[in-house]
């Protein structure tokens, strides 16, 4: 039988809705699209969409990216120092968030934290002699991304800190993260006074090795029935990780006491991250770090592995496209600021923390942390409308994190590039904002959205890697 | 004393509490006595007779809800308002909200909901068309493509991975089908038969379906391919895969196969399928000799009409003639014309009406122009000017830019009326009227002024304008084919049947005006 | 547990079915619902919803916790309300263990329900002897008690207000037909019960009318008597065809019901009753359970039961209530003409 004489199936219309109209009123049936011009009307990137729709490689390649992805174990391994276990890390290399970016383009906090890094490292003996020292070129500034690692806000590292290793137990990949220093004058919003440093130092000398007798005493953490557990506590693991630094407290706490190391220290480093709800956000990050990059390299995928932002440019990562970046200014977010700042005060948006919503959690699980909702300004119901929204531009559905709010169906997981190009929709992000001067620390909370552009040139790369055939009349239009 | 009223509410389903509640809440309103929500089936019926209760409840089923308010006269209206309000209050509580998350954005968040979908109609500009129809078709859809200003290299792009993968794409510039029954876009609603259409040409698309059905036949699908797809480089690729679907539907009998002059080896192939489609293929190829054209399995002919004729000839099994032109009867009432009339001027919206006319016109009179020309006549230089007989069709890309179809937009068509009949030389003004879907939905709500008004610039003058036109529509239009029909014949219309009637009628009205002066003027 | 014939059909996907809603369980599915149909949504409520198959028949989809229906699928999940998601005339499609309204996004996985069977004899392993009266006697106190004052049980229990016309004419209407149900069912005669029973369908209040309810209790007291009653089973299958035809009288909510009753097939609250009066159970829980159903619709229904099991008695009691009622009436109007 003929595909198209088959009867009474309802016609798809695009463009002029009394088409449909007409259709109904003759009896038929029409499913009218809420259209805009895909790729935001970029003729070009149009053409490679369409060409790579439903397109064989791409279908293997993703379903291969996506399965890694689901199958990825993350498991807290232990904790070392930058150095020692981040992949190529140099001696005088300082790692950021976001894609890559030179000194002299670096934003207020990131530049901040730079320095302050310098000066933890006893680079350079004071403030300005690091500003100096950073702008000099002899210190190599590479994207944390670039060595399996993440850090939040301005995902500053270097190589004397300690990080945390997180393993794939379901593969061969690493991913490494800084530890959270907590709220206020903080190293990653750009604060380098001697307190942050001091702290910085005790970190290394006191935190770090207390935990690591502790995951030594205690053997590899999973992360994500953690993760999982603390959704259903209310949870995001982006902006809000109360849940999930209370049980991993509870986890670590007896360990801790158990393992013999000198009792002083372990009490002043359980205190230290009772009093810190974002303790677990490093440790999120890291574990949805290491799903992706397990799904990442698969050629031809559409898979997107990373959304990174540098507080000057918002950069993504697909599977198939290797190490490069499309990248479009990094937006200034909206969102509800604290007494006395406004958006004319915030830096632009920053830090690797998107890497949890790249994986699905944060601002796409937002249905499950009403307690945080109002706080970047919504209703529960905008929050179960978004993660409502972002279905229609991921892959799949993450059985491994469930939503209660959502009648225990899957985290949106898997982010298409493709999706969001001919839907428009672009992936939603919770985010911190932070002061565009260096110290001054968060300003605010609030939602924003990754660039429709970015998407835009991976989608036009992706395309001329995978080799479409295109109109030349089309090929030849500047994008 | 007190009343009864009743309201009956189709196929509603209220869970028992929710009944409950509703005739409490009524019955605690100011001057209502009791109420009750029931089913209406024929046993409650008889229980409210029971009770004493008049109820008329004509029509009602035991699907329906039945509100039933007893109390002062005066107040019961307002208790069934507040019970109707109070239904819909429940339905749309939770409604609007669900609804809107699942609005779809792209043909592949359309087909997660209704994946039986078979067909994408796009309409967005062009710029965009194309991406649209080349991920339909990617998804395993076929195409009606209406968008114009979609390269032929396009065209071509998509009609090539569509072949390959079985699918037709209707189009670009394709601005009728009917497909399974349904009119899409530009289209009449015409009975269901044995008659399979596949077309190049839009309005010659819904010509032949409105005739056939007019003669009591009906049509199975009728396919529009877009006005390229006989071009040399296209290779009819679309008419190629709606012959080869006709020929396998069961329910097609007759095919009938429409375009404007096809690139002849292009004309070759098509006809060496439809030689081979083991059922009648009706061919009208405008502007091609039939004589060439036809061959065994292929009855050619010259006009739209005659092709909707044959094919409903061949359905009855009859034999069908070579051609069914006729001389127009004698008109009678016509105006007596001045001195100085003696030309048609027709003004079109159907671009392949305005073709035909200019090919019939051609023939009878000679000496026609055309923003539309044909081998033998001539270009119009000035489209704004007419000039000796004149043919102009106002789809034309010249006249559309910047506003709407003269199928759904009258004004500049009925601005040209006003020019024609200030022109002495007009003696009859040659028109279309296209109806169906996505046409005007009152064609003579502006061609009865308009005609009026040229008629008083006429006599003003001392001259009489003669208006000839035919309706291209059904009765199942959604204009109302009778009203139309009416309104324009009491503005003093002369109909035909056929747009190719329509122009003999033009002919034979203008040959008889002074034929000495006529030709006169001709050679000066 | 009963095997599930859907299991085969399909493995179970653990999640996904479509990105575009929500993927529910479904725990239990009644024994009557087709394994595959194409349906429409015909009817939504908050905690049910029915679909309507192209051959008529009404698949009820159930909240978690409800009773189970012969044409029923319950949820495994909690839900948000139907209502949120449905609309009447969406398309659905229940083939290989999977329920899909894909305009609604919403989906119930079946491939893990195990199969509910309705039927008395499947609440009623073995045969048993006759009803006990004390049962009875507790069943018909129960209802006294607890019915709510709407439907049948206030005219059988001459609680029933005189104020409503309506309600006045419905224990007038059970007056009449009641004993002659009664002496029908007494001496097997079919065509007079269908005479009778055509004077009850989709009669009185209710989404599923009383009348409509109380029909199904009482052909599940028969179907409970044909375990030990000869010539019951032959009532039942003389009842089949006209009754079924009688059914149309009715909307298709009731119809369904009536339908599988005729067959034998009833919902869970009500075997649950049947159980427990013929079986020995806590008859009053069982009771009380079953009033939840509906508004009066679960009352009604028991009404029915009581009403099988004791015709004649429960007939003299409705036309004892029925005169109360007009004796009030008359008393009351005989006083408003005095005060006039």
């Amino acid at each position: 039988m003929n595909k198209l004489f088959q009867e009474n199936r309802p016609l798809i219309n695009v463009g002029l809705q009394s088409f449909a109209d007409s259709i109904v009123a003759a009896g038929g049936r029409a499913v009218q699209l809420d259209w805009t011009p895909p790729a935001g009307g970029n003729r070009a990137a149009g053409w490679c969409l369409a060409q790579l729709l439903n397109h064989p490689s791409l279908e293997a390649a993703n379903e291969k990216a996506y399965a890694a992805f689901l199958a990825a174990q993350p498991v807290l391994a232990g904790i070392g120092v930058a150095r020692e276990n981040l992949p190529d890390m140099g001696e005088r290399m300082i790692l950021h968030a976001g894609p890559p970016i030179a000194w002299k383009e670096m934003c207020g906090p990131m530049r901040g934290a730079v320095i302050g890094a310098i000066l933890y490292e006893g680079w350079a003996a004071d403030a300005d002699a690091a500003g100096r020292l950073a702008g000099s070129g002899s210190i190599a500034f590479e994207p944390a991304h670039h060595h399996a690692a993440v850090g939040p806000m301005a995902g500053v590292m270097s190589p004397s800190m300690p990080v945390w290793i997180i393993e794939n137990a379901a593969g061969k990949n690493r991913a490494f993260s800084n530890l959270n220093e907590g709220l206020g004058k903080v190293l990653r919003f750009g604060a380098n006074s001697p307190e942050v440093i001091k702290r910085l130092h005790w970190m290394a000398q006191v935190l770090a090795p207390a935990l690591a007798a502790a995951l030594a005493k205690l053997g590899p953490m999973e992360l994500k029935p953690l993760i999982a557990q603390a959704l259903q506590m209310g949870d995001e693991v982006h902006n809000r990780n109360a849940a999930a630094s209370s049980l991993f407290l509870k986890k670590i706490v007896p360990a801790a006491l158990y393992s013999g190391f000198d009792a002083p220290a372990i009490a002043d480093a359980v205190t230290f991250i009772a009093g810190n709800d974002h303790f677990f956000l490093n440790l999120s990050m890291a574990a949805c770090k290491t799903m992706l990059d397990a799904a990442h390299g698969v050629p031809d995928s559409s898979l997107v592995t990373a959304m990174s932002r540098n507080g000057v440019r918002f950069g993504i990562r697909l599977s198939g496209t290797g190490e490069q970046w499309f990248e479009a200014p990094s937006p200034v977010v909206g969102g509800l600021y604290f007494p006395s700042y406004g958006a004319e005060h915030a830096a632009p948006d920053m830090g690797d923390s998107s890497i949890t919503e790249t994986a699905g959690l944060g601002g796409f699980a937002m249905a499950t942390a009403p307690a945080i909702v109002q706080f970047v300004g919504g209703t529960p119901q905008d929050a179960i409308a978004n993660t409502r929204e972002m279905r229609h531009i991921t892959l799949g559905r993450n059985s491994a994190f469930t939503l209660p709010a959502m009648n225990f169906s899957g985290t949106p997981a898997g982010i298409d590039a493709r999706r969001v190009l001919d839907t428009n929709i672009t992936p939603i992000i919770n985010t911190g904002i932070a002061h565009k001067e260096a110290g001054v620390g968060q300003i605010g909370a609030g939602i924003t959205r990754a660039p429709l552009e970015c998407f835009t040139q991976a989608i036009i790369a992706l395309a001329s890697r995978v080799g479409v055939g295109m109109p030349g009349s089309i090929r030849s239009t500047p994008s | 004393m007190s009343a009864t009223l009743v309201k009956i509410v189709p196929r509603e389903y209220r869970d028992s509490v929710s009944l409950m509640q509703l005739s409490a809440l009524l019955g605690k309103l100011p001057g209502v006595e009791q109420a009750s929500a029931v089913m209406a089936t024929e046993n409650n019926l008889a229980l409210l007779a029971e009770a004493g209760l008049r109820v008329d409840a004509k029509g009602a089923s035991a699907s329906d809800l039945m509100i039933v308010v007893q109390g002062e006269k005066s107040a019961l209206p307002a208790a069934i308002e507040e019970a109707m309000k109070s239904l819909t209050r429940q339905t749309e509580d939770t409604g609007g909200e669900a609804r809107a998350a699942l609005r779809p954005r792209s043909v592949q968040m359309a087909l997660k909901t209704t994946p039986e979908s078979n067909m994408v109609l796009i309409s967005t500009p062009g710029d965009y068309a194309g991406a649209e129809a080349m991920k339909a078709l990617r998804l395993g859809l076929n195409v009606m493509l209406f968008s114009n200003n979609v390269s032929e290299e396009e065209e071509l792009l998509l009609k090539r991975f569509a072949r390959d993968s079985d699918l037709i794409v209707m189009g670009p510039d394709c601005g009728t089908a009917i497909i399974n029954g349904t009119p899409l876009a530009f289209a009449n609603v015409v009975n269901r038969g044995p008659i399979g259409v596949v077309g190049a040409s839009g309005t010659g698309l819904q010509q032949v379906t409105v005739l056939v059905d007019r003669l009591g036949s009906g049509i199975s699908q009728a396919i529009g391919t877009g006005g390229r797809d006989l071009h040399r480089d296209i290779g009819a690729i679309s008419m190629l895969k709606g012959l080869k679907d006709l020929a396998a539907d069961p329910a097609t009998r007759v095919i009938v196969l429409i375009s404007k002059p096809p690139a002849p080896e292009v004309a070759e192939r098509v006809l060496a399928e439809a030689a081979k489609a083991g059922k009648p293929v009706v061919v009208n190829f405008l502007g091609t000799d039939p004589k060439q054209v036809g061959r065994k399995g292929v009855h050619a002919v010259k006009t739209l009409e005659d092709a909707a004729r044959a094919a409903v000839a061949f359905v009855k099994g009859e034999k069908p003639r070579d051609s069914y032109a006729e001389a127009p009867a004698a008109q009678s009432g016509l105006p007596s014309f001045g001195d100085t009339q003696r030309y048609v001027r027709g003004l079109y919206s159907g671009g392949t009406f305005c073709y035909e006319a200019t090919l019939l016109l051609g023939e009878l009179l000679g000496d026609v122009h055309s923003n539309t020309p044909t081998r033998g006549t001539a270009e119009l230089a000035d489209v704004w000017q007419s000039r000796q007989h004149t043919l102009v069709d106002l789809g034309d890309d010249v006249f559309t830019r910047g506003r709407p179809h003269p199928m759904i937009d009258y004004r500049l068509r009925t601005e040209r009326i006003g020019k024609e009949a200030e022109d002495p030389e007009t003696a009859v003004i040659l028109l279309d009227v296209v109806l169906g879907f996505g046409s005007h939905m009152d064609p003579s709500s502006e061609l009865v002024p308009a005609i009026h008004r040229a008629r008083a610039t006429a006599s003003a003058q001392g001259r009489a304008i003669a208006f000839v036109g035919q309706i291209c529509g059904t009765a199942a239009d959604p204009q109302d084919f009778a009203r139309q029909a009416r309104a324009l014949a009491d503005a003093g219309m002369l109909f035909a049947d056929s747009n190719a009637q329509a122009v003999r009628l033009a002919a034979g009205i203008v040959s008889t005006l002074a034929p000495s002066q006529a030709q006169r003027l001709r050679k000066s | 547990m009963r095997e599930n014939r859907y299991t085969a059909a399909r493995r179970v996907s653990g999640g996904s079915v479509t990105d575009n809603g929500e993927v529910l369980f479904a725990d239990s599915v009644g024994a009557r619902v087709p394994p595959r149909a194409r349906a429409q949504v015909h009817s939504v409520f908050l905690r049910a919803f029915n679909i309507e198959t192209d051959s008529g028949e009404l698949v009820t989809l159930l909240a978690p916790g409800s009773g189970n229906l012969p044409h029923g699928i319950r949820c495994a999940s909690p839900i948000a309300p139907f209502r949120a998601w449905l609309r009447q005339g969406q398309s659905a499609i229940l083939e290989d263990a999977t329920l899909c309204i894909s305009a609604a996004g919403f989906v119930v996985d079946l491939s893990r329900a195990a199969i509910w069977d309705g039927t008395v004899a499947a609440a009623l392993p073995g045969l048993r002897g006759a009803v006990p009266q004390g049962a009875l006697r507790e069943l018909c106190g129960t209802l006294r008690e607890r019915a709510p004052d709407q439907g049948v049980a206030p005219a059988l229990f001459s609680s029933a207000s005189p104020r409503s016309t309506l309600e006045r004419a419905l224990v007038a209407r059970m007056a009449q037909t009641l004993p002659r149900l009664a002496r029908a069912t007494e001496t097997s005669d079919a065509g007079a019960v269908v005479s009778a029973i055509s004077a009850l369908v989709g009669l009185g209040t209710g989404l599923t009318p009383a009348g409509d309810d109380f029909i199904v209790g009482y052909l599940a007291a028969l179907w409970s008597r044909a375990h030990h009653e000869s010539g019951m089973a032959a009532l039942l299958s003389a009842l089949a065809v006209p009754v079924g035809q009688l059914s149309l009288g009715t909307n298709a909510i009731s119809r369904q019901m009536l339908l599988d009753a005729l067959q034998g097939h009833f919902a869970e609250r009500l075997t649950e009753v049947v159980r427990c009066v013929c079986g020995g159970g806590d008859i009053a829980g069982a009771t009380m359970r079953a009033l939840e159903v509906g508004h009066s619709s679960g009352a009604d229904a028991l009404c029915g039961l009581l009403f099988g099991y004791s015709p004649t008695p429960t007939a003299r009691r409705i036309q004892a209530a029925a005169t109360d009622i007009h004796f009030r009436v008359c008393h009351a109007e005989r006083a408003a003409a005095i005060a006039c």
